[in-house]
Parts: C-alpha cells; sequence; structure tokens
C-alpha cells in the first residue's frame, strides 16, 4: 500500500463527499465492473432456474440475495486500481482466490443484513478480520458515516426501481404496439419471471459500480481520517526534493 | 490529475476559487424535503378548498401553479441558491462560475425540470447525475448552474487547550498549512506513535532544536488555527 499511488486526492471528506467521488470512481471503471458483476450473477441466475422449483418469488430472493457477491470482484478491482495497480478483467477473474472465498460466508448470512453494505464490505475482503475483530473494526469505521451509508442502499435501491420502470416507459412510448407483448410478460410471470429476474439482472449490474464505489470511498474515508494519509501525503509531497540547507536552520 | 470532486474557477485576477460538488444523493434527499412541504402545503389548502367552494379551488389552483413552478426559482435567486431542503443539507444552487444564480438562469433548469422528470421519477436526471463531469441534469447544463456544498468546514479548536502554540519559523503554503492544523486537531484519534511517525517525515524542515517533531507540527497547527 503505496499512498503515493492513490489516484484520489486525499482530503478530509464528509460522507456525502465521499459518496459523490465514489460516483467518480465508478465511472472510471463502469464497464469493467458491470461485465465483472455479469460474469458472477449469471451463474447465479442459471442455478436459481436450475435448481430450484419454487414458483417465481423464490429464485429472484436468491438472486439478490448473493448480492453481495457479485459485487466483490468489482470491490477487489477497485481496491487494487486505487493504488494505481492495473487490474484488468482478466487479472481479476484469474486472481479469484483472493476475493472469492475469504469472508463469503459471512457476507452471505450475518453481514448479508447490514443497511450499509457496500461500506463495511471492504473490511471483510481487504482486512479479512475474524469475527471479533469485525465487529470492533465495524463501529470503528462505521460509526461515523453508517448513517449516510444507509441512505446509499436505500437511494441506490430506488434508482434501480426508477432505472427499471424508465427503460420500460421508453419502451413503451417507442414501440407502443409491442407495449401489450411487454406486460403479457408481468400477467403471465409463472411463464416469464426467468425474463423478468434476468433483465433486472442488468440493472442491478448497471447501478453495482456506483453503490460499490462509494461504499469504498466511505471507507476509504475513514481510514484517511483515522491514519492521516492526508497528512502523510502533504508531507511527503513537501519533503520531495527538499535538503535542509547547510549551516543549520533557516 | 487525480479523482476529486472539486469546481476549480480561475479568475481574471488569476485567483482560483473553487468549492465541493454535490452528487445525486444529498441533491436527492433535498429535493424529498423540498418535496414533502409542498405536498403538505397542496393537501391542507385542498382540504380548505373543499370546505370554500369555486372560489376557493380558484386560490388552490393558484397557489398549485406558484409552488409548482416558482418555488424553487423564489429560493435560489432571493434566498442565496437554497430551498428549504438545500438548507437542511447546506448544499446550494450557483452559476458554474461560482456567482450567486439569476433569475433567468434558475427559470431555465427548473422550467427544465420536466425534461429530468421523463420518462419516470427523474430517470433521465439521474442518469445525468451519475454521468456528467459536474453532477449536473438538464436543467443545470443549459442553465449553466451547479450544486455545491454550501459551508467550508468550521474548525473546533477548544480540544487543542493543553497545546502550546509554536509561531512557524518559515512561511508555510496553503497545502501544508491544512494539513498542519489537521495534524493538530488530529479528529481521527491517531495513536502517538503513528503522530510521531507522521511528523518525522518533515524533519528536516524542523528547526534543529526541535526536541519532538509531533509537538512542534501540532504547536505551529495551533498556532495557524489562530492561536498565538
Amino acid at each position: 500500500m503505496q499512498l503515493s499511488n492513490l489516484i484520489i486526492e486525499t482530503r478530509l471528506r464528509n460522507a456525502w463527499s465521499s459518496i459523490d467521488l465514489g460516483v467518480l470512481f465508478a465511472r472510471q471503471f463502469w464497464w469493467r465492473s458491470v461485465a465483472l458483476y455479469l460474469v458472477i450473477a449469471t451463474p447465479v441466475f442459471l442455478l436459481t432456474r436450475l435448481l430450484t422449483d419454487f414458483g417465481t418469488v423464490f429464485p429472484f430472493i436468491v438472486l439478490w440475495w448473493c448480492k453481495p457477491l457479485y459485487e466483490r470482484p468489482i470491490l477487489y478491482m477497485m481496491s487494487r486500481e486505487l493504488f494505481s495497480d492495473q487490474t484488468g478483467f482478466l487479472r481479476t477473474l484469474l486472481n479469484y482466490r483472493d476475493w472469492l472465498f475469504p469472508g463469503t460466508l459471512a457476507i452471505l448470512t450475518t453481514r448479508r443484513i447490514s443497511f450499509a453494505r457496500s461500506m463495511y464490505a471492504p473490511i471483510t475482503l481487504l482486512e479479512r478480520p475474524t469475527s471479533a475483530i469485525y465487529s470492533g473494526r465495524s463501529l470503528v469505521l462505521g460509526h461515523k458515516f453508517s448513517g449516510e451509508g444507509l441512505w446509499l442502499t436505500l437511494i441506490l435501491f430506488f434508482v434501480e426501481g426508477i432505472f427499471a420502470v424508465s427503460i420500460l416507459a421508453v419502451l413503451a412510448l417507442m414501440f407502443p404496439e409491442h407495449v401489450d407483448v411487454a406486460l403479457a410478460w408481468f400477467n403471465n410471470l409463472e411463464r416469464n419471471s426467468a425474463i423478468v429476474d434476468f433483465s433486472t439482472l442488468f440493472v442491478m449490474a448497471a447501478i453495482s459500480p456506483f453503490y460499490t464505489a462509494a461504499g469504498f470511498m466511505l471507507y476509504i474515508s475513514r481510514r484517511v481520517e483515522l491514519e492521516g494519509w492526508d497528512i502523510e501525503i502533504c508531507f511527503r509531497d513537501w519533503m520531495r526534493g527538499y535538503r535542509r540547507p547547510i549551516g543549520g536552520s533557516e | 490529475m487525480k479523482l476529486d470532486t472539486v469546481a476549480l474557477v480561475e479568475t481574471p485576477e488569476g485567483t482560483d476559487l473553487h468549492a465541493d460538488l454535490v452528487g445525486l444523493l444529498p441533491r436527492a434527499l433535498a429535493y424529498m424535503v423540498d418535496f414533502s412541504i409542498r405536498a403538505g402545503i397542496i393537501v391542507a389548502l385542498w382540504i380548505v378548498a373543499i370546505f370554500m367552494g369555486g372560489t376557493g379551488f380558484g386560490i388552490f389552483l393558484i397557489v398549485f401553479f406558484l409552488l409548482e413552478w416558482w418555488y424553487p426559482v423564489y429560493f435560489e435567486v432571493f434566498r442565496g441558491g437554497q430551498t428549504w431542503g438545500k438548507r437542511v443539507y447546506k448544499i446550494k444552487v450557483v452559476s458554474d462560475d461560482l456567482t450567486p444564480i439569476r433569475l433567468g438562469p434558475s427559470l431555465i433548469r427548473n422550467l427544465l425540470r420536466s425534461a429530468d422528470f421523463f420518462p419516470s421519477f427523474y430517470g433521465v436526471g439521474i442518469l445525468c447525475l451519475l454521468t456528467t463531469r459536474r453532477f449536473q441534469r438538464l436543467g443545470d447544463l443549459a442553465a449553466g448552474t451547479i450544486v455545491i456544498y454550501s459551508e467550508s468546514e468550521v474548525y473546533d479548536a477548544s480540544a487543542l487547550d493543553a497545546i502550546d502554540a509554536v509561531a512557524p519559523h518559515y512561511p508555510i503554503g496553503e497545502d501544508q498549512q491544512t494539513a498542519f492544523i489537521n495534524f493538530a486537531l488530529n479528529r481521527g484519534n491517531m495513536s502517538e506513535e503513528r503522530q510521531e511517525e507522521i511528523a518525522e517525515i518533515i524533519r528536516p524542515r524542523l528547526p534543529l532544536n526541535a526536541d519532538r517533531a509531533s509537538a512542534y507540527v501540532r504547536g505551529v497547527g495551533k498556532w495557524l488555527l489562530g492561536a498565538r
């Protein structure tokens, strides 16, 4: 971890500003993130279709419940890109051992229920703490920004819905003669829930880079503050190339 | 160029103005506050109008029109760019050269709300906020306006009572001043070792007689905050 390689401007930020920075950050890696998300989520989708025979709602709940899993490769990739460590799509997948296993059970069970999930996810993935250490760390890192982390989850959840409805509305406006066909999907959910689920997956994938990066930046902002990254970087820049004048103090 | 959410404006005098841009979340929350206020007033008036009959509905429709189209404009132009919701979240609308917003741009950005609302629940507006460089929705792009955080940080120096202020022995640049001050305030509650480690970085720049680097940096930080 070399602070001079950071690709973000480190200064003390409030929670909102950290989330804003996360949006900028996500944009930078949006395509790659979406691809990574779908690579992990599509097999899960197929599994829910092949292995479950419990109507229309249950497969979707499983798909939705596993969201933290799909966000992991994104977070892994972003955590390395943050320090200018080029981590492309293939390289992320090849390093699957680093992000697929550590703490997976925890993020899919107890830590799934957190409302500020994306802010705590980096603790599990990057610090790999035992559960005792985890609760201490999440308290230290979380107590200040957890309210905003909750709003982040809530608002981006609504944004997913808004985008889904918006896309349908635009399609309905552009292809009015096919509206009935589209509505028929929803009228006959038993038969078409697979299509609906899979389409929803794409909207989730489009939003996930923003959610993951914003949570990651909340986490990073807390570490900047707790560990004085901003001061260290500023002092190192200030000292670059400086030598004390011969003959004592100025 | 490092990623940052700052809006930089170079003035003809050669000084740089900067402000922190506001993204989707605080703006959405501020909007919801404003929306609740407007909805509350409209519902109350509606009830009154029911009892008043024809005239009541006439007044109701006029107020509805004013609230829908002039509420944000009034606050942006005459109340420093802040509706009530924006005041709650400490954000405000300004022109993209950081001057106060005028009537024309304010009208444009609020009339174009309908474009941002398309096709449902601000779908386009949200998409623009997530993708444009300075977090602008269509109305902002057309009017040349941005939304910034309205409050710069106020330092609370009361925690530094036990520290002796030290006058720096030569001029310090703006960035370094911020670092000295943040070091002194120690908001992250860093351990003594970590503080010493950071302060030792600039050891060559400290006076030769400075005993402990951290004490010196902390003292200068307090001095920069105005203590003498």
